[in-house]
């Protein structure tokens, strides 16, 4: 106690005074709650105040001034604050360590804190202080991190905690492997660079303090990067943890991959869709004949009775109803063509004209070839050997493999990040024909396809196209139609863009016309 | 010749038609007056059946669609009697008939809707031209 040597030299009035305040100050220290001891030069007992007897469960004998701090040490034994060591050595060891730091268990389970320190003038200052809670506290805590942890690594769920800040205070195993991050290089990131650019404005309003009134827990969708390069949808959930309004502990996000699940539920909306499409379509397209039919005879009932006149105002009129009727036809073509769509593998038929056909399925696609500068050639024979196979399944069959291309394309541009410095888009249709078939080959110099890809493209609802893209219907209705002509299609990756090659056996042999 | 046999001769007509959407019977009464042939129009395929017996015509137009008896069974009906007439289907759409086509041993004309009344003309043409008239 620094104290005493410096009211060593005072006179005696003042002497009086400092006897007044050390007294004082003994009995302030004796009534302290916080445990204490002092030892003198000689490692006696000077002083021990109460909370230290009754935290060490120290005997009246060993808290009388004097004591030696062997014997008080040996107390200390009994209480096991040398656990297993030998006690001489143990003993030793501590009274040449100036500043003692440890900790022990009481056989009650009291854990004390001991902090000794050496005083200027010779001697010991014991700090004791019952640290059980908080060491119990502690325990509880990793052990339930410690289960948290498992919990959390063994399911797919990318967990992520962040502080106040936004800072990254806690990612689990899901989420190092998604990221393709060591856990060290993720902890103090901010918890948006983890968000796809463009998302971020959407997600950072959840990283801000909420009112009292407001929802605790939110759930928002948003892309991420994979660490293989794929954008991936992510559904969040988070939580914020704040203990008054504006003031942050923390942000507890439960993250789900949703990417499968979104391009599912889109699928089958769309499949329902269809589905109904298909049910309504039957029953449409008849009764939207029933109409269209008896106008058309009504416009040629017309056409037959005016008959031969010859004159130009009856020239005139026969000019007009006869785009009436070519209108009507077209509905009629239209009612049809959309029959066959949802029908496609139900017709018979036989088509002579594949030149015709591909010049037909080419303008079905060319405005948006020519909006986005794609060229198309065809070289073809300007005679085919006639192909089993109606116009429309084939022109079902070119207009998907055509626009696969055009998307294909779309997709090598924005992957190379503009259109400016891109090679033009380029499609090439080459047809041969043979004694016993007919090959089509479409090859583009888009993004090709990628090998992952190449045995499921023409799966049903697969697409390589972001979600709300294709609908991944195109190539296998494709698919589908030829296989039903008893042809072949099959996809190959080139130098650069893709190439897919229809074979259609002819009829001219088996099954003539 | 009997009375009954005069009766039935002077009821005889070129053309029935069956088909159940009054606007397209009316459309083709029209093209069939104007065509100068005879007809007979009914609406639904049991009384095609009956009306046979008694109209005895030489080309029958038939929708595929019909109340009852549809126009396929109608036409296998009709293709088992003796001294059948031509029959048109009229389809709205091709499927059913490459159905009744494979279900049937005798195929039978068949015209997609909306029709081109040329061709119906033609058929009728052939059909009479092949078949001239009893009387």
């Amino acid at each position: 106690m620094p104290m005493t040597s410096k009211d060593a030299p005072a006179a005696s009035g003042d002497a009086d005074q400092s006897a007044v305040r050390r007294d004082h100050i003994s009995r302030a220290v004796a009534q302290m709650s916080r445990p204490l001891a002092v030892f003198d030069a000689g490692q006696r007992l000077v002083f021990v105040n109460r909370a230290a007897i009754e935290l060490l469960r120290l005997p009246e004998h060993i808290t009388r001034p004097g004591t030696t701090m062997r014997d008080y040490a040996r107390h200390g034994e009994t209480r096991g604050a040398y656990g297993s060591s030998d006690f001489e050595h143990e003993f030793e060891r501590r009274l040449r360590t100036p500043r003692l730091r440890m900790e022990y268990t009481t056989p009650e389970g009291t854990t004390i804190q001991l902090e000794r320190d050496q005083l200027e003038q010779g001697g010991y200052a014991v700090l004791y202080t019952d640290v059980t809670e908080q060491r119990r506290a502690e325990a509880a805590l990793q052990r339930s991190e410690a289960r948290y942890r498992t919990i959390v690594e063994d399911q797919g769920e990318l967990i992520l905690r962040c502080d106040g800040e936004g800072l990254i205070t806690f990612v689990n195993m899901a989420c190092c492997q998604f990221h393709g991050l060591p856990r060290m290089r993720m902890l103090g990131r901010r918890v948006t660079d983890l968000v796809y650019e463009e998302d971020r404005d959407g997600v950072a309003p959840f990283f801000a303090p909420r009112r009292d009134d407001e929802e605790r827990a939110r759930e928002i969708e948003h892309r991420a990067w994979r660490h293989d390069g794929e954008l991936r949808w992510l559904r969040r959930r988070d939580r914020v943890i704040q203990n008054r309004p504006g003031e942050i502990l923390e942000f507890q996000s439960v993250i789900n991959d949703v990417t499968d699940i979104r391009a599912a539920e889109a699928q089958i909306s769309q499949f329902s869709a269809l589905a109904i499409l298909g049910q309504v379509s039957a029953g449409v397209t008849h009764e939207l004949n029933q109409p269209l039919n008896a106008a058309s005879m009504g416009v040629q009932n017309v056409l037959m009775r005016m008959g031969e006149d010859n004159s130009r105002s009856g020239m005139e009129i026969r000019s007009r109803i006869e785009k009436v009727l070519e209108q009507i036809e077209r509905m009629g073509a239209i009612v049809n063509h959309l029959r066959t769509f949802i029908q496609p593998t139900s017709r018979g038929g036989v088509s002579a004209d594949l030149r015709g056909i591909i010049e037909f399925s080419i303008d079905m696609v060319r405005h948006h070839l020519v909006v986005d500068e794609i060229d198309i050639s065809v070289s073809a024979p300007d005679a085919c050997a006639p192909v089993p196979g109606d116009k429309i399944q084939l022109e079902i069959i070119l207009t998907n493999l055509l626009t696969n291309a055009h998307a294909s394309i779309l997709r090598r541009r924005r992957a190379e990040g503009g259109d400016a410095s891109s090679e033009r888009g380029r499609i090439a249709i080459s047809v041969s024909s043979g004694d016993s078939a007919v090959e089509m080959r479409i090859a583009d110099n888009g993004a090709g396809i990628p090998k992952e890809a190449l045995d499921r493209i023409f799966d049903p609802f697969f697409t390589t196209q972001e979600v709300g893209g294709g609908m991944g219907l195109g190539l296998s209705l494709a698919y589908r139609i030829v296989t039903g002509l008893g042809g072949t299609i099959s996809a190959a990756n080139l130098a650069r863009g893709a190439e897919f090659t229809v074979v259609i056996p002819t009829t001219s042999k088996e099954n003539p016309a | 010749m009997s009375l009954e046999e005069v009766r039935k001769r002077l009821r005889a007509v070129d053309v029935m038609v069956v088909e159940d959407d009054l606007p397209q019977c009316e459309a083709l009464r029209d093209f069939l007056e104007f065509s100068r042939v005879t007809f007979h129009i009914v609406h639904d395929g049991r009384s095609a059946l009956q009306a046979l017996e008694e109209y005895r015509p030489k080309v029958l137009i038939l929708d595929i669609r019909l109340p009852g008896l549809d126009g396929i069974s109608v036409a296998q009906e009709v293709s088992k009697r003796a001294d059948p007439p031509v029959t048109i289907l009229v389809s709205g759409h091709m499927d059913s008939v490459v159905e009744a086509n494979q279900s049937s041993t005798q195929p039978f004309r068949v015209i997609e809707k909306p029709v081109n009344l040329n061709v119906i003309g033609r058929f009728i043409r052939q059909a009479l031209e092949r078949r001239p008239g009893l009387e």
